[in-house]
């Protein structure tokens, strides 16, 4: 196959904002290494900047309807690839903001920092309209290249090299496996874009390929059974980063996952159902019940991330264009709540210097404001009204009871009820538990952003969703077509048995 | 121009508010002799308005006299309705008099929060008016109920006792418990009643009313079954013989003035005349609820004579001679004839005078010795001749001698137990003599003979005030005893109309109606 | 105020509570003025409501609508019938009276009384939502305050202060990672609490969603689904899909009643609750349990609720006995209440199973009076705890000379409680045996020997609280002196008294929610509602008791017959 590389200016359009982001980044070193001397927060705000105009920029594609695909269809740019790099870019802006005091622990390489997290941003920009198999594994590596530094980016600390050097490993594994996957898919359809794939026949070495890859693309959401690196890497890295990670990429990771199931895979979709179902109970079930043993903060969330993950996989599991929408409201609730979270325990140790549960006691007397916000936050990732989390799983179990996955339903609504209990002990001890030293916590400018923001996220989708729920309805309306028919009317129960 | 005015009158919504009107007022004095006397001015001026009554009282005639309606829960049936018919208009006079007595003896027995206890008493004789009056039975029930609240205080902070508040939990539990079953029963007849009205569209489809009620039939079951709750209900307030243990309880404990009402106005049993025998008259007449009531009422009079002659406290012998007299009461209703009703109905209002008056004679005791106690008397008669005199004399009332009220209501009732049956006849006698050994006998140890140990000489006899007491009970005594036509005159209209209501039963309430009768 | 009555009602307090936010806790005088103002307006707006109710015309008043979610067929709709009414307005008077009664609260006032007022207006919209999600909305919102108020402002139980670690040092903090609780703290109360009505509001949302995916109208609203939704026979795991869908609701929700099997969660709270709180739970919380029941079950599943609800029948029982014994037995002041509490759900619960006009319509009523009635007696204890610290009832005593005012209002409110006559419960009792007796005369009797036994433990605790000897290290406890401690008690205690003596508009209101209700389900035309034109003939007869009566006729008094 061969490429024809002549750009027409449309096409240059197409990919302004990557293409400014890439500019930007050029930007960032030539001013780090240029001027030696700069307070970081001022190469922090510059960067951010970078990202608003990006943003700006994506919005502006969105509004006006911009799309197209490049380069034989490798790249797409749909509203799904808008909405999911708005996600990635929207996140990145707030990891940043989140992390201008926490850079004072790193000793050097301060500046490279804001490049290396804005380079990964760029790569899962790229793979939020990776359109074929070949783009889905250059931008996965692209993106992930960054992390394996940002990983281990404390180099003093013990756990941060070893979160690193587990993640690097782990993460070259599913790279090898992705590669093999899409060797052995092209292999036997010769096909590398998913939109030709739809007429692939049913062959052992397909199947075996498609497995290899969605395990590679578990290991980026991190979903049971491919989510060993998770506790610790979290645990490690610098807690930035770590929120970073639970976020942008995941959202990356679903957008590729959503093309080539609905898209490529959309005929053998009874099959890879029952297979999405399995995964998704795995990770609820696991992520919830180990969550409760944790006694670290970032453990805690690393795990509960786990179990939301296993919720967005019920949306997928449905298959259906509602399901899908379902997913992209719960992954933008899931983006505010976590971030949120993760923005006060970086507050938190900043002042405190840890992140055990323990230290949160009494939060709610140190600092009325964080422990409030970290309340909000929990109770939205329990899922309690009238908070962003609640409409979200309401909103996936909507779309899944119509396709009658009555098992899956079940196994969430019973997690509900477990993770409340963890996310519960972490408010009893901010609030009823008496602080261990009655001295108040004082919280920087950057971060008190980062957690209004997501403050006003988390209220403002919980008590008025509809605009989201049109955005993301009108994001995915190419999948209309997959959505089978039936969708909105009742399913009868015998077409569908328990568990799909 | 008085008819005028009698008629429009709302007398007997005066009757019954009165008093708690006047306890709020009492409310507002602080000092204590102004609270008493004002307490007197009420009670003196219930007494007045129900004197009325009794002389506007149209005797010989069974209507529902005086009858006041408001509707007050028309969805459910419940009604506002007070009247007076020949059963319950002597309790009414009762009532007034004995809480006019009551009030004079608690004069200077009663020293602490005396504010709250005349209060407690005239709440009480409101409640007890409403029991008497209310036609409707829910209404009958409120105050049925509401009359726990200042009895239980009355016993458990003006008791003597020591076990008072143990008496006090006592009688309300006891009576609660009865009660509730009650409700159930009254629940029943309006069950019963709704099902008949849906039957033919009769509005109101519901109804407390007792004279709605009398209007439609009861299957028999349905009213043995009934009559069984409401029995639960009166026999515990009575109290009827195997229901009774409460009572010595809260009369020993409680002060004189609330045992005086329970002994005086017997409740439990007009319960009975009022509503179980009118409304269920199968049911009264059938084979198994006569014989237990009869055998109940038998095993009262013999238990409560037996017991009354072995106790050595006075107050525990009236306890148990109420018991006894009771009993008496309850063969007279179940004799079920115009003899036996009318005697017992006598009885009832007699007791209010003979035993009530035996407990203020208790009471004068008691404020002598600090106790009832056998062994603080013995030949008390040389040093208080009075209080032995009307000791002596109410007593023999109470055993029945001819020329007291006593023996008039007695001989009543045992007339018409014979008539139903010669046995129960002849074993209620008996009763009769045992009555009289225990009181004569008590009298004896405890009036005459050698001055006792404990009887300091220095011991008063009545002082003015006691004395009137004693003499407008004896009063009433004697008039009843030598010329009881008026009282029986008033009874006879009502008593007649019941006997006529038990041969004919329920069903005469379901053939064709005619319109009624009035000239 | 008009239409937007129910907003007004639903969003004064939720105002109040984001006003709280802005204010700081130093000024504490403010704090509580913004809390009782804005429970002042929801109070007169729901007075209002409740007065221009129209029960002639009956169904659901005072309807708003706004669309919410399209892709979901939300709709926040609200609207209250005859019997969300009253509920709404029992709501707004506890809530008035709670925030008088938590006056003395000093640790972090603000926080208080905001979770106290989001408590409150979130039951306050469970009783005026017509729209399934919204109710379900509601529910869960009411749950995670309970939690903070538990365990913020709660109390441990006796036996938990007292208890010392191996070292000897008082245990505070009990609670670890791994279930190992203290299980006599306040925040094991606090946990069972949300833990247990989380688990059980999920089974009812199962039910929920399970009607939404079968009626296939995409849509959660009540009114259209009680119209349209067909849910009856369609064959599911052996049994029909309808009967699953009913007993998810009402086991659901029959927790938060909380009948028998499942109420132990309650006692538990309502010891550890702070007063304000406990007053809420028991008066209106509970009564989401009942209400969600009437609302989805009875309203959308009437067929099932006909064949099943004689499970409520057999249930109450033993809620009603059980609930009554423990209570007898308690030792700790709002152990006997609370227990009391869930007992006396038990009577809710049968009037609700004989699906008649006049018990339905007295399970209603006696919901609203027993808010009252337990209101007052959980604002007392609470009284007596911050009195004298403990909850003991055996080492208290004598504290009538201490508090007379309390001890009296503390009789009246036994008597609310027990049902005595005088205040509404008695009413409500009548109502509920009279309507109950043709089908189930065991549970009646049942039920009134548990009033038996509801006297029997109040008057105990009496007894033990405000009689007999006082322990001398009560002699600085002090009366409700100041207006605001008094008004509360003053407010509920007139409530209470005043509905026995005008019961009538109360009873309109309510029957006019019921009729439909029980028509629908029982398919019997009410007798009230027979055709007029069938002449009544005078109902009399030639029996003297009744012929002679002048009062049958006209009731002029004092007519003679010789």
């Amino acid at each position: 196959m061969t490429f024809s590389l002549t750009m027409t200016s449309s096409d240059i359009l197409l990919l302004l904002p990557e293409i400014l982001l890439t500019s930007w980044l050029c930007l960032i070193l030539i001013i780090d290494f240029s001027f030696p001397r700069l307070p970081n927060e001022q190469l922090a705000y510059f960067s951010i900047a970078g990202l608003v105009a990006t943003l700006g920029c994506l919005a502006w594609f969105d509004i006006t309807g911009i799309t197209g695909t490049l380069f034989a269809n490798m790249f797409a740019l749909d509203r799904m690839a808008l909405f999911f790099k708005m996600f990635i870019v929207g996140s990145t802006i707030l990891v940043i903001l989140a992390s201008v005091d926490y850079i004072h622990q790193f000793k050097f390489f301060r500046g490279e920092y804001y490049f290396l997290v804005v380079m990964s941003a760029l790569g899962m920009m790229f793979m939020a309209s990776a359109n074929d198999l070949l783009s889905v594994f250059v931008a996965l590596e692209f993106s992930t290249l960054g992390f394996y530094v940002l990983v281990a980016y404390l180099r003093e600390d013990m756990a941060s090299n070893e979160a690193g050097i587990k993640f690097f490993i782990l993460g070259i594994f599913a790279a090898a496996l992705l590669a093999y996957g899409i060797s052995l898919v092209y292999g036997e359809t010769g096909k590398l874009v998913f939109s030709d794939m739809t007429a692939a026949q049913a062959t052992p070495g397909l199947a075996i390929g498609f497995i290899l890859i969605f395990a590679a693309l578990g290991f980026k959401i991190g979903a049971v059974p491919f989510h060993s690196w998770i506790p610790d890497t979290y645990h490690g890295s610098p807690t930035p980063v770590t929120a970073f990670l639970s976020i942008a990429p995941k959202g990356a990771a679903f957008a590729i996952l959503l093309r080539m199931l609905l898209v490529a895979l959309a005929t053998f979709k009874p099959v890879w159902v029952l297979l999405i179902v399995a995964v998704s109970i795995l990770s609820m079930t696991y992520g919830n019940i180990v969550a409760i043993a944790q006694k670290n903060m970032k453990r805690l969330l690393a795990y509960s991330g786990i179990a939301q993950i296993g919720n967005v996989l019920i949306g997928l599991a449905t298959g259906t264009k509602m399901g899908s929408d379902a997913m992209l409201f719960y992954l933008l609730t899931y983006l505010f709540a976590n971030l949120g979270a993760f923005a006060i325990v970086i507050a938190v140790s900043e002042s405190i210097g840890s992140e055990e549960i323990d230290d949160y006691s009494g939060l709610g007397r140190r600092s009325p404001f964080l422990a409030f916000s970290m309340l909000i936050f929990l109770l939205s990732l329990a899922g309690v009204p009238p908070l962003a989390g609640f409409i979200g799983k309401l909103y996936i179990f909507v779309a899944a009871i119509k396709e009658g996955l009555y098992l899956l339903i079940t196994v969430g609504l019973i997690n509900i009820v477990i993770s409340m209990y963890y996310y519960l002990i972490v408010v009893k001890k901010m609030y009823v538990s008496e602080p261990h030293d009655r001295s108040p916590l004082k919280v920087s400018g950057p971060i008190k952003a980062v957690v209004y923001v997501c403050l006003a996220g988390t209220l403002a989708i919980g008590i008025y969703p509809q605009p989201v729920a049109d955005w993301v309805v009108s994001a995915i309306l190419m999948f209309s077509n997959v959505a089978d028919p039936t969708a909105s009317l009742p399913v009868p129960s015998a077409v569908i048995p328990f568990g799909g | 121009m008085i008819e005028e005015l009698a008629s429009t009158f709302p007398i007997l919504t005066c009757i019954l508010f009165l008093p708690v009107i006047g306890a709020v007022v009492l409310w507002l004095f602080d000092d204590e002799d102004m609270v008493r006397t004002s307490a007197l001015t009420i009670a003196l001026l219930e007494l007045a308005l129900c004197v009325f009554v009794l002389v506007r009282f149209v005797p010989e005639s069974a209507a529902m006299q005086f009858s006041e309606h408001v509707s007050w829960i028309p969805a459910l049936g419940v009604s506002y309705h007070l009247a007076v018919d020949g059963i319950s208009v002597l309790f009414v006079g009762l009532t007034a008099f004995l809480t006019v007595l009551i009030v004079i003896y608690s004069w200077d027995t009663v020293r602490h929060q005396v504010k709250l206890y005349m209060m407690a008493l005239l709440a009480l004789e409101t409640t007890t008016m409403g029991i008497f009056i209310s036609i409707d039975l829910i209404l009958f029930f409120v105050f049925w109920e509401l009359m726990l609240i200042p009895s239980y205080f009355l016993i458990k902070l003006w008791g003597g006792g020591a076990e008072r508040h143990y008496a006090a939990l006592k009688f309300v539990l006891y009576t609660l418990l009865g009660s509730v079953f009650m409700l159930v029963g009254i629940a029943l007849l309006d069950v019963n009643y709704h099902q008949w009205a849906t039957l033919r569209h009769v509005e109101p489809t519901y109804s407390f009313d007792l004279l709605e009620l009398l209007s439609v039939p009861i299957p028999l079951s349905q009213q043995i079954l009934i009559f069984w709750l409401l029995f639960l209900g009166f026999a515990f307030k009575a109290p009827v013989f195997p229901f009774h243990t409460w009572l010595p309880n809260a009369l020993i404990e409680g002060p004189i003035g609330m045992a005086v009402v329970l002994v005086g106005l017997k409740l439990g049993t007009f319960g009975f005349i009022r509503f179980s025998i009118p409304l269920l008259p199968e049911a009264s007449k059938s084979q198994t609820v006569v014989a237990v009531t009869m055998a109940l009422g038998l095993a009262a009079i013999l238990y409560g004579a037996i017991m009354a002659l072995i106790q050595q406290d006075f107050r525990r012998l009236l306890a148990f001679s109420s018991i006894s007299h009771l009993g008496f009461v309850v063969i007279g209703l179940f004799a079920l004839n115009y003899q036996g009703i009318q005697g017992s109905l006598l009885t009832m209002i007699n007791l209010g005078f003979s035993t009530a008056g035996l407990f203020f004679i208790a009471g004068f005791l008691y404020s002598r010795q600090q106790s009832t106690e056998l062994g603080s008397f013995g030949g008390m008669a040389k040093q208080t001749p009075l209080l032995a005199c009307f000791f002596l004399f109410i007593g023999l009332a109470s055993i029945g001698l001819p020329g007291t009220n006593g023996f008039v209501g007695e001989f009543l009732i045992l007339l018409g137990t014979f008539k139903a049956n010669w046995l129960y006849g002849g074993i209620a006698v008996t009763g009769v003599i045992f009555g009289a050994a225990y009181f004569l006998w008590y009298y004896e140890r405890s009036m005459l003979g050698p001055l006792g140990k404990a009887v300091k000489d220095s011991i008063s006899d009545l002082h003015p005030r006691e004395v009137f007491i004693a003499a407008a009970v004896s009063v009433m005594i004697l008039w009843i005893g030598l010329y009881p036509a008026p009282f029986l005159r008033m009874m006879n209209g009502s008593v007649q109309a019941l006997v006529d209501r038990l041969d004919r039963g329920t069903v005469a309430s379901i053939e064709p109606k005619q319109p009624v009768r009035v000239d | 105020m008009g239409d937007y009555t129910l907003l007004f009602i639903l969003f004064a307090p939720f105002a109040g509570a984001i006003a709280l936010i802005f204010v700081s806790n130093r000024q504490a005088m403010l704090v509580r003025g913004i809390a009782a103002g804005s429970a002042l307006v929801s109070l007169l707006a729901s007075l209002y409501l409740f007065y221009a109710y129209d029960h002639v015309k009956g169904g659901f008043q005072f309807v708003q609508q706004f669309a919410w979610s399209r892709q979901l067929g939300i709709s926040l709709h609200l609207g209250v019938d005859g019997i969300g009414t009253p509920l709404v307005l029992a709501s707004s008077i506890l809530l008035f009276a709670g925030i008088f009664v938590s006056w003395h609260i000093k640790d972090r006032t603000k926080e208080f009384y905001i979770w106290l007022l989001i408590l409150a207006a979130a039951t306050i919209g469970v009783f005026m939502s017509l729209d399934l999600f919204f109710l379900f909305f509601f529910y869960e919102m009411s749950v995670i305050p309970m939690y903070l108020l538990l365990g913020m402002w709660g109390s441990h139980t006796k036996t938990y202060n007292e208890m010392t670690d191996p070292k000897g040092l008082k245990l505070r903090d009990s609670v670890g990672f791994i279930f190992n609780f203290e299980s006599n703290s306040k925040e094991y109360a606090a946990m069972k609490l949300v833990l247990f009505l989380s688990a059980f509001a999920v089974a009812a949302l199962m039910g929920v969603l399970l009607i939404y995916k079968y009626a296939g109208l995409n849509t959660f609203d009540i009114l259209v689904l009680r119209e349209q939704a067909r849910l009856m026979n369609i064959p599911v795991l052996g049994t029909t899909l309808d009967k699953i869908i009913w007993l998810l609701i009402f086991f659901g929700f029959a927790s938060i009643a909380p009948l028998w099997p499942l109420h132990s969660w309650s006692p538990v709270g309502h010891a550890a609750a702070p007063a304000a709180t406990s007053m809420l739970h028991a008066g209106v919380l509970m009564k989401l349990g009942h209400f969600s029941i009437i609302r989805v079950a009875f309203e959308i599943l009437p067929e099932t609720t006909r064949e099943l609800m004689p499970i409520a029948a057999v249930l109450c029982m033993f809620s009603i006995v059980y609930g009554g014994f423990v209570a007898f037995y308690a030792k700790d002041t709002k152990y006997v209440i609370g227990y009391s509490s869930s007992s006396h759900m038990g009577y809710v619960f049968l009037g609700m199973a004989a699906l008649d006009y006049i018990s339905l319509t007295g399970a209603v009523m006696y919901m609203f009076a027993h808010a009252m009635a337990t209101g007052m007696l959980f604002a007392m204890a609470g009284w007596v705890y911050d009195q004298t610290h403990t909850r003991d009832i055996p080492s208290l005593g004598g504290l009538s000379n201490r508090m007379p005012f309390i001890a009296g209002c503390f009789v009246v409110a036994c008597m609310a409680s027990i049902g005595v006559p005088g205040t509404v419960n008695f009413i409500a009792e009548v109502m509920i045996i009279v309507g109950s007796w043709n089908k189930y005369p065991f549970q009646v009797i049942v039920a009134v020997v548990g009033i038996v036994l509801t006297l029997a433990y109040l008057f105990k605790m009496m007894r033990g609280i405000f009689y007999g000897p006082m322990d001398q290290k009560y002699s600085h406890a002090h009366d409700a002196v100041s207006t605001a401690d008094r008004l509360p008690l003053l407010i509920m205690i007139a409530v209470s008294i005043g509905f026995f003596f005008f019961p009538m508009h109360l009873y309109n209101v309510v029957r006019s929610g019921v009729e439909p209700l029980i028509a629908k389900i029982t398919r019997v035309v009410p007798v009230a509602s027979l055709d007029r034109e069938t002449t009544s003939l005078p109902v009399t007869s030639d029996d003297p008791l009744v012929a002679n009566n002048p009062s049958r006729l006209t009731h002029d008094a004092f007519r003679s017959d010789q």
